[in-house]
């Protein structure tokens, strides 16, 4: 006997991942999702926003990581709620998925936090194909990768709002081409916008921040507009 | 790659679907769709899913994979077109405004059971 189904396996995360989206525009949190291939810098980029930013703005950090709470004890020291996730308990999985970030958003004092960052795992395949409930998409990329990666991997930088080229202090130390780099993204991804820093220096983190608050203020009004 | 919880996913959708139709019997194949985007290989998939399936009533299931090739339209003219290369620009205007059509689908057809 042959039993249609017609079933998106990959729907149930977009489920579990809409139901996220909701409570977080209900608490009106804006929600970044980073991503990157290993080492590209997220966790130090994040470490000079939450540097930047935290005097202002109540912010949360979830960590992804196949093992370790390395990263995660990096956050803290900030003294935000920072939740791990280690996906090494889970199967190893190379990306963090909607169901995992719906647990992490479970134990996270949701009243105490304006911007909440996600730091995916280190991988530029699979996390792109995984809807967490995010407001925006974050690629970092560091110079040191090449100029190529964005047709490389064209699936998630198709998919990003931002991407933020890292190691800018090492423009000068290395053969890249950065226009090329930029162009290459565009061809994937025309609507790209990019900010170039180094988390290294500092250099262009005032530009990330702006926009994090641009963002922020974006979804405010508009959770304010959908309350009333 | 993510072939272990594609594997678990598969199986969870064809438990429910037994369970609704209180269906006892075993599974005897799984007719997926596969989209050419989605990044799954078929090699590790059908591995994760000997390895997931032990002791459920998929255990003796064959995967019977179809690959959706990938179909794109240009958002500048409305030209539908099949890229050939993974960046997409529009054979007719040369934009680069594209959207997706198919194959980025993980799709249960249908499977069989005995
Ligand atoms: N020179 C330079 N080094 C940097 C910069 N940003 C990060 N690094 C270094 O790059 C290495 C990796 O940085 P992380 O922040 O751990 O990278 P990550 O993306 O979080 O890595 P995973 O979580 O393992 O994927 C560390 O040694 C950082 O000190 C930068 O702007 N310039
Ligand atoms: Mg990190
Ligand atoms: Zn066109």
């Amino acid at each position: 006997m042959k039993i249609k189904v017609l079933k998106d396996v990959l729907k149930a995360n977009d489920t579990i991942a809409e139901e996220n989206r909701t409570i977080l525009r209900k608490k009106g949190i804006l929600t970044l999702n980073l991503m990157s291939s290993p080492g590209a810098g997220k966790t130090l980029i994040l470490e000079k926003t939450v540097e930047r930013l935290k005097k202002d703005f109540k912010i949360g950090v979830i960590e992804g990581d196949v093992s370790t709470s390395n990263d995660a004890r990096r956050l803290a020291r900030y003294d935000i709620p920072v939740i791990q996730i280690n996906t090494d308990s889970i199967g190893g999985a190379c990306h963090l998925d909607a169901n995992m970030v719906k647990e992490a958003l479970g134990s996270l004092n949701l009243s105490s936090i304006q911007i909440l960052f996600i730091e995916n795992i280190g991988n530029l395949i699979c996390p792109a194909g995984f809807d967490l409930g995010e407001d925006k998409k974050i690629i970092v990329l560091s110079l040191t990768e090449g100029e190529d990666k964005p047709v490389k991997y064209p699936v998630a930088f198709r998919k990003a709002d931002l991407l933020l080229v890292n190691k800018l202090d090492l423009l000068n130390h290395l053969d890249i081409d950065l226009e090329l780099l930029l162009k290459n993204s565009r061809k994937v991804n025309p609507d790209l916008k990019s900010i170039q820093l180094s988390a290294r220096t500092g250099e262009g983190i005032d530009k990330w921040a702006q926009w994090i608050k641009k963002n922020l203020d974006l979804k405010k009004r508009r959770s304010g507009a959908l309350g009333s | 790659m993510h072939e272990l919880s594609l594997a678990q996913g598969i199986i969870q959708v064809i438990e429910e679907e037994l369970e609704k139709r209180k269906e006892k019997g075993t599974v005897q194949k799984i007719n997926l769709r596969i989209g050419q985007l989605s990044c799954v290989e078929p090699e590790a998939l059908l591995f994760s899913f000997g390895f997931c399936s032990k002791e459920t009533q998929c255990e003796n299931a064959v995967l019977n994979i179809e690959k959706v090739p990938l179909a794109c339209e240009c958002q500048n003219c409305g030209k539908n077109f099949l890229p050939k290369e993974a960046i997409f620009i529009c054979p007719d205007c040369k934009s680069c405004r594209i959207k997706i059509l198919s194959g980025e689908e993980f799709y249960i057809d249908s499977f069989e059971i005995e």
